[in-house]
Order: structure tokens, then sequence, then C-alpha cells
């Protein structure tokens, strides 16, 4: 992952001062290999019990609309 | 009378499939809120206490919790008169109910399935109960724990429509 300098792009401003050639905010801008590796390794959802009851809700209102349209 | 009431073996069913519910659901939410998340915490020396008495007790509890819970369910379902009816989800019959009912009783089935042909057959392997490689055991417990976080995930909406078929439609 690259050190960016920038002013621009405030949503993705980080405070990290590495690499830059002048005080400036940074922000990171992912290489095609980072994305790539980030998703070979992503979690599964359902390691997180946080996520796992989330999408338990989710669910329940799927299904809650499931039982309204077909009775 | 009462034990020459149909009324009453119905709601004994109806009381039973609760208790074994309990029990089956209780522990889920034991292994998923409580030890899974504990375990990383507890010092390696002290682990067997948990992989080698209390898990196998919570499994055996777990495992035929969901058994009794199925067979309530089913006989509770025929004498109330609406087995066929959520087995089709209410798809003809209008009623709500049977509907929710009846996806709750899928919900459930999925579950109990994979508590007995997949989570069992995996943690026998995990906890050493059966023979097995170092690899096939760290597979085994990874698909029984992932298995394990579907049923956690399948029993919120599974809840809702038991309460709901009940209590809402």
């Amino acid at each position: 992952m690259r050190a960016h300098c920038a002013l621009k792009e405030p949503s993705r401003l980080d405070l990290r001062f590495i690499d830059c050639p002048q005080v400036a905010l940074c922000y990171d801008e992912p290489s095609q290999e980072t994305v790539v590796n980030s998703e070979a390794t992503m979690k599964n959802p359902l390691d997180s019990l946080g996520q796992t009851v989330l999408l338990g809700f989710v669910l329940t209102v799927v299904v809650h609309l499931l039982i309204r349209a077909i009775a | 009378m009462f034990l020459t009431s149909y009324e009453w073996w119905t709601f004994a069913f109806r009381w039973l499939h609760i208790l074994s519910g309990i029990m089956w659901i209780g522990h889920l939410w034991y292994f998923n809120f409580t030890q899974t998340p504990s375990m990383p915490k507890i010092p390696d020396e002290q682990k067997p206490a948990i992989s080698k008495v209390i898990a196998p007790t919570a499994l055996f509890w777990f495992r035929w919790g969901a058994m009794a819970t199925i067979v309530t369910g089913l006989i509770l379902a025929h004498l109330s008169g609406y087995l066929l009816s959520a087995i089709k989800l209410g798809i003809g019959d209008g009623i709500p109910r049977n509907t929710a009912i009846g996806f709750g009783m899928w919900l459930g089935t999925i579950m109990w399935f994979n508590v007995w042909f997949i989570i069992w057959p995996n943690q026998k392997k995990a906890l050493g109960m059966v023979d097995a490689t170092p690899d096939e055991k760290k597979k085994a417990a990874r698909l029984a724990g992932l298995t394990s976080r579907v049923n956690t995930l399948l029993s919120i909406p599974m809840l809702y429509c038991m309460a709901s078929a009940s209590h809402y439609f």
C-alpha cells in the first residue's frame, strides 16, 4: 500500500506523515496487488458474531416479507 | 380426567417443545456467545477442562435437545392440525399463521440437519472423540464452527416465525 500525499479527498484522509516530501495530510491508495490480496484473505462474515446476529435480523425481515407475500 | 383430553395433550407437547427448544437453542447460544469467544482468553493448560469435559457434555444436551425439539414440534403440529399446511408454507390455504409456522419449521429442520449431520460428526473429530489427523481436526473444527454460526443466524428468524405465528399473524 502506497502512501499518497495530497490535500484532496478529505474523506480518505489519514493523518500519517509517511513518505511525504512536505508536511501534508496523506491518504492510502491500495495497489492492485493489495486489492487482490485483500479479497483473497477476506474473512467470512460468520467469523464475526456481531455480523452473524446482524445477518439474522436482516434475514428475519426477508422472511417476514415472504410470509406477507405468500399469506 | 385431563389425561384423556385432546387439548391437554396438545398443550403438553407444546410445553415439551418449548422445554426442549430452550435446551437446544440455549446450548447453541452458549457455544456461540460464550464458549467460542472465551477460548482465546483461557490459558492453554486450562483449555482441556472445556474441550474434554464441558464441551462434550454441552454437545450431548445440544444435539438431543435438537432431536427432542423436532420430534415434539412435529407431534404438536399434527395434533394442532396444521402439519401439512405448514410443510407447504400455507400456500393455497390463505392462513398467515400456517405460513409463519411453516417457515419456522423449515428453518428449524435445516438447523436440526446441521446439528446431526454436520456439526456433531465434525465436533467428534475436532474434540478427538474419533481418529483424525491434525489437518482433518483443523478442517473439522472450522466446518463445525461455521455451521454453528449458520444455525445462530437462522435461529433469529426461526424464533420470529415461531413466536409470530401464535402472537402476531
